[in-house]
């Protein structure tokens, strides 16, 4: 049996995949390092850790899938997100590592973000499916359409982390943690301003079409460094050229952000446990401005007015496509300008999260969790219900019911769950994922989707870990009794222990 | 515990897992119907862009006050001088004048024979002689002396004749009887031979009287000295001998003279001291060559000269004078130039006629073309006794030369000259399938002459202009000759004029003949000079800066009617058809906004007729594309511009039998305002607002 787990993690050790990631089950789980990623004051029980590279990725779309099927045209009238898109973060957790000296945890930690959005106003949709037409099928020579809700962001970004907690006595925990983060890459399409309107002139019976928008493109490692870009014709011939040349000495160049993470635990009586945590609170130097350089951005800005072909009346040139295409592309390009910008920010995630847990039995609790995440993928807020318990000596569970908010618009909840077993005596696997509700079905030959699908995450992680030394002195001290309680049969009641007996020390 | 509280976690799992909702992929929909609206076209046309003016000739296009178009061409025609009158080049003249008869001048000689000579030829008495001797100095009785022959007893010249044949002349002797007593005698005159050429007679003379007798010369060939022979001489005598008181007193000194005088002599030949005279006074008749059919009664000279040679075979120099009677010199005198030819010498050179005026009248026979030059030969005596004989000639050449004229009066003929003819085709292909009429209601044409300066010359143009019909047949334009430059007034000449004449729909049908449609114009015509000279008469003039200029202006004002007028087009859209029928899932509706403000007089649309294989129509479509402005019907101005807005919609039905065509058939109908009736007039503020919008709408199931 061992040796398959250790097969496993030899496949996950070497393919890099799944180790760790901030899926918010973990905000509470004992016995996991990754748990002081999310909250430096965490109580991990450990006193030595050794985490293995990996991911956990999250993702969610700005819609729960229902709110799209059937006709997807008047759906997306009564669709009340703004917009259609979808949105991933993916954390590579690289190694990291931590030991107990005294009364305090100090560990190391690095990884990688990796974060991507996507979004398409809902007028722009609209405008593909419908036209200028309002909801009753009538075309609106008055139309107005804002596409401002529209996007595209891209960045990697790696950091490391240093961090110590320190136990002032048994109920408070106090933790932080300094993260240097360098990006690897970025790229941002951000709308200011993306409307096309149309007004008739009652006195010509005919529209006038008025295009504006206000667009910014940055990107960071993309484009060769000294581009010129007068046009938008240089984006990208300076991304294909000069992106492989120019990126090493871009990123030797570029300058670290930081952040600092910190966390407060409190646990007023035995049963009760308060936690608050915040992670990536911007630091300066460089931090202010999101720490970029080597970016490039580009402000794009139109004012357009169409109002047809005008002419007077020109025998050699009227009549003839080239003179309608000039005269068109004279309007088109006079209100066309290209400048640039200051670079977008490339911040690192920043979480607010604060959860309280209450232990029904030993060895189980159930809490409420609040969480806040601002990254580039997106906001997101959640209220979950937690519950964590060990049904064995090496099986821990964490399931919640998670209610979310996705960049302000209530989203689908859910049903997620974090499994971490004890597969050797000092390694322990976890994995979770939150598509309980969102699997689809098979019935009657046709493949069914789930109509709440609206994210999906899926984690999973392998850690070396020593618990501290008082859960083996505990053990013995068990043994011992069950010993001498040997020639009885006791049922001993269930007790809130902060050091679970699955890990054995050696 | 653990085991209840495991259990129930996979129970809400279970649980939660039952009561989702799915989704059949069956249910889902996406189909795109997009509609869009927007602007197309504006256009804003002003006639003043299709019909640019322009003054610039000769084509000009002017808007006052509404358009006319105008092609004024002056000069379309040149008519110089020389195409007029072309004087040819002259033939040379030769002339020989003989010396005829040549006038001696009179003289006067005397010869006297004294009583001494006399009494000693005197042979009866026999002693008459001695007797007369010794009574000199003293009165003695004359004896009589009966009739007898002294002889040539002295002799006599003819003043400074050597000799000379008589054509004319007399000569007059006068006796003067110096002797004492009554004589009666023939006096004859002989050569030295001894024939009496000349005689004369007296009779009776009384002593100390005289008496004459004349004799004609003509025919008579007498030398220079002539012997003096008495002949019947007899004498009463005087004095009784005896009786003192009648003698006479004797003096064998006296004498009877002989007085000759010779006068009014002409000769045919002599040598003798001529007198300067004029031996040849005459005129030449130059013929003055000019074209066929032309008369010149009388030419100016701008240029040229009278080349000349002559030849004298006279014994003496002579002068001659030429003279060109009727002639002026820059309004002066006659032309007369004097040379001087030594005897038997020949000279050249030239007279310059430059600013002479020719008169060709003075043959009442022909009072044209002929120029009397003449000539007097005048014999300058050198007061030496030459020999001349009447044959004797001068010899002249004439040329007129250079001859370059200034004006020239006369009758130059008649000639007509016909205008190279020509067709201006009409072909443009898409204007072959303009149907209808369009007329201009104002055309004018224009044909003016201008002469700077006059020609007399009446000239009639008789001018062909024929409009070609679609179907081959010919619209002319109706016109009669017309004449110019009549009557022609020598006071005009060298003034300038002009005259016109204008064809318009009130005394032409030239309405017609420029209405629309026509394939082409066929024009030609002719150009004749004096073509009636019963009515014009037959006096021309030109002048060398005589020019008459043809020009002609054709007048097009805008006002005008469109009834019916289409054009029709075909194109196959089998290809549309096919298109539409082969896309089922696409489905287009698409309207074309027209909004219009028209000033335009005119009315146009669109009509569309959708064929099938068969020939079935099976859309139609009717799209009005200008309505007219609203035309004040007496003045035909646009008076209220239109507005309008007409939608044409094509829809999925439409197109459903759109794409069963296979041709559409396109006509294009205009109209000017009011059905086409009253004439509208062109403005260039005419203008037209055209706003196109277009609304498409779309729709294409994808799933």
């Amino acid at each position: 049996m061992k040796k398959y787990y250790l097969l496993a993690l030899f496949f996950a050790a070497s393919t890099g995949a799944n180790l760790s990631a901030q899926n918010l089950d973990l905000y509470g789980m004992s016995g996991n390092p990754l748990s002081l990623s999310q909250n430096p004051a965490a109580k991990t029980d450990l006193r030595f850790h050794l985490s293995l590279p990996g991911v956990a990725t999250q993702g969610n779309m700005t819609t729960p899938l229902k709110d799209l099927w059937g006709d997807v045209g008047q759906q997306l009238y009564f669709m009340a997100a703004p917009n259609v898109g979808l949105a991933s973060a993916t954390d590579v957790d690289l190694v990291g590592f931590g030991f107990k000296r005294k009364k305090g945890y100090t560990w190391v930690q690095t990884g990688i973000n990796v974060d991507a959005r996507f979004h398409l106003d809902k007028d722009l949709l609209l405008l593909g499916l419908y036209g200028m037409k309002d909801p009753d099928g009538v075309v609106n020579p008055n139309y107005f359409g804002s596409f401002d809700q529209s996007g595209l962001g891209l960045s990697a970004m790696a950091h490391a982390s240093v961090g110590h907690q320190h136990a002032f006595n048994d109920k408070l925990r106090v933790g932080g943690a300094v993260q240097m983060h360098r990006l690897l890459g970025g790229f941002q399409w951000n709308v200011n301003q993306w409307e096309l309107s149309s007004r008739l002139n009652t006195a010509t019976q005919t529209n006038t079409l008025t295009w504006t928008s206000n667009m910014e493109i940055s990107a960071f490692g993309l484009i060769a460094d000294g581009a010129v870009l007068d046009s938008a014709m240089d984006f990208p011939r300076y991304l294909i050229l000069g992106m492989v040349p120019a990126y090493l000495r871009m990123l030797k160049e570029q300058k670290d952000s930081y952040s600092l993470n910190l966390g407060v635990t409190y646990a007023p009586t035995k049963r009760l446990t308060l936690s608050a945590s915040s992670t990536g609170i911007p630091l300066s130097r460089g931090s202010g401005q999101g720490g970029v350089v080597n970016s490039r951005s580009l402000q794009w800005l139109s004012n357009f007015n169409y109002n047809g072909f005008s002419t007077g009346f020109s025998p050699q040139d009227t009549g003839t496509w080239a003179y309608y295409l000039t005269n068109l592309q004279a309007q088109a390009v006079d209100g066309f300008q290209i400048k640039s910008a200051p670079p977008a920010r490339f911040n690192a995630p920043f979480t607010l999260q604060a959860a309280a847990y209450y232990s029904i039995l030993k060895n189980h609790k159930m809490g409420v969790h609040v969480a806040h995440v601002d990254r580039l993928a997106g906001q997101h807020q959640s209220l979950g219900f937690e519950y964590q318990g060990f049904l064995g000596r090496k099986l821990q569970v964490a399931a919640t019911y998670r209610l979310h908010r996705w960049d302000g618009l209530d989203g689908a909840s859910e049903v997620s769950t974090l499994v971490q077993h004890r597969i050797l005596p000092w390694t322990t696997f976890h994995w979770g994922t939150n598509l309980w509700l969102s699997t689809p079905a098979y019935q009657n030959k046709t493949l069914l989707l789930p109509a709440n699908f609206q994210s999906w995450q899926v984690t999973a992680g392998v850690n070396v870990t020593l618990f501290e030394k008082r859960f083996k002195e505990e053990k013995q001290e068990r043994k011992v009794a069950k010993k001498a309680a040997r020639n009885t049969i006791v049922v001993e009641e269930a007790r809130v222990d902060s050091n679970p007996e699955e890990s054995d020390i050696n | 515990m653990r085991k209840v509280l495991y259990l129930s976690v996979l129970f809400v799992f279970f649980l939660a897992s039952c009561q989702r909702e799915l989704l059949d992929p069956k249910d889902l929909h996406i189909s795109l119907s997009p509609g869009f609206l927007f602007p197309l076209a504006h256009v804003n046309l002003d006639l003043d862009d299709v019909l640019p003016l322009d003054t610039v000739g000769p084509l000009t296009l002017t808007d006052d006050p509404f358009y006319v178009l105008t092609y004024q061409e002056d000069s379309l025609a040149m008519i110089s001088a020389a195409d007029v009158l072309q004087i040819p080049a002259q033939a040379p003249v030769a002339l020989n004048a003989a010396l005829g008869l040549v006038s001696l001048p009179d003289f006067q000689s005397t010869a006297g024979i004294s009583l001494g000579v006399l009494s000693a030829n005197i042979s009866n008495p026999s002693t008459f002689g001695s007797s007369m001797a010794s009574a000199h100095g003293s009165n003695a009785p004359f004896p009589p002396l009966p009739n007898q022959n002294p002889g040539a007893l002295n002799s006599i010249t003819l003043g400074s004749i050597q000799s000379a044949d008589f054509a004319n002349g007399s000569l007059v002797m006068q006796l003067v009887n110096g002797f004492p007593v009554a004589l009666t005698a023939t006096v004859a005159l002989a050569d030295a031979q001894g024939m009496e050429l000349v005689t004369f007679s007296f009779s009776n003379l009384a002593a100390g009287d005289s008496a004459t007798d004349g004799q004609d010369l003509s025919g008579l060939t007498l030398p220079g000295t002539l012997d003096v022979v008495l002949k019947n001489m007899s004498s009463p005598g005087a004095g009784t001998p005896g009786i003192p008181s009648t003698y006479v007193a004797i003096d064998t000194t006296d004498a009877i003279e002989v007085q000759l005088l010779g006068s009014g002599m002409t000769v045919r030949s002599a040598t003798a001291t001529l007198p300067t005279q004029t031996v040849v006074d005459s005129a030449l008749w130059m013929g003055f060559a000019a074209p066929a059919g032309v008369e010149i009664t009388e030419i100016g000279m701008l240029t040229g000269q009278l080349d000349y040679s002559v030849t004298s075979g006279f014994p003496e120099d002579v002068s001659v004078t030429f003279s060109l009677p009727g002639s002026s010199v820059n309004g002066g005198p006659a032309w007369a130039q004097t040379l001087t030819i030594l005897k038997n010498s020949t000279i050249f050179g030239a007279f310059p006629w430059s600013g002479l005026s020719l008169d060709l009248t003075q043959d009442v026979f022909q009072p044209y073309n002929q120029l009397p030059l003449a000539y007097e030969v005048t014999l300058l005596s050198s007061g030496q006794a030459v020999t001349l004989d009447s044959s004797q000639n001068i010899a002249f050449n004439f040329t007129i030369n250079n001859l370059g004229m200034d004006y020239v009066y006369g009758f130059f003929g008649q000639e007509s000259v016909v205008l190279p003819s020509d067709t201006i085709q009409m072909n443009f292909p898409a204007l072959d399938r303009l149907q209808g009429a369009i007329v201009f209601t104002e055309p004018s044409v224009e044909i003016h002459l201008s002469n700077e300066t006059n020609v007399g010359v009446p000239i009639t143009l008789d001018l062909d202009l024929a409009s070609i019909k679609p179907d081959g047949s010919l619209v002319a334009l109706t016109t009669t000759p017309s004449v110019f430059n009549a009557p022609v007034i020598a006071a005009d000449l060298g003034q300038n004029s002009s005259a016109s004449v204008t064809y318009t729909s009130n005394n032409s049908n030239i309405t017609d003949v420029l209405s629309w449609p026509k394939t082409g114009v066929a024009f030609g015509g002719s150009v004749g000079y004096n073509v009636d000279t019963a009515a014009t008469g037959r006096f021309n003039y030109i002048s060398h800066t005589s020019a008459v200029k043809v020009g002609a202006q054709f007048t097009l004002p805008f006002a005008l009617t469109a009834s019916g007028l289409s054009f029709t087009d075909s194109v196959d859209v089998s290809s549309l058809g096919s298109q539409l029928q082969s896309d089922t899932t696409v489905a287009v509706e698409a309207k074309l906004n027209i909004h219009s403000i028209s000033h335009f007089p005119l009315d146009a649309s669109l009509h569309l007729r959708f064929y099938n294989s068969m020939g079935q129509v099976v859309w139609t479509e009717d799209v009005p594309l200008v309505h007219s402005a609203t035309v004040d019907p007496v003045t035909g101005y646009v008076t209220q511009p239109t507005a309008a807005t007409d939608v044409l919609t094509l829809d999925s039905l439409a197109m459903e039998q759109i794409a069963q065509a296979k041709w559409l058939e396109i006509e294009a109908t205009l109209e000017t305002a009011g059905g086409g009736q009253s004439p509208v007039k062109l403005q260039a503020s005419n203008g037209l607002e055209l706003h196109l919008g277009m609304q498409v709408e779309f729709e294409k199931v994808i799933l």
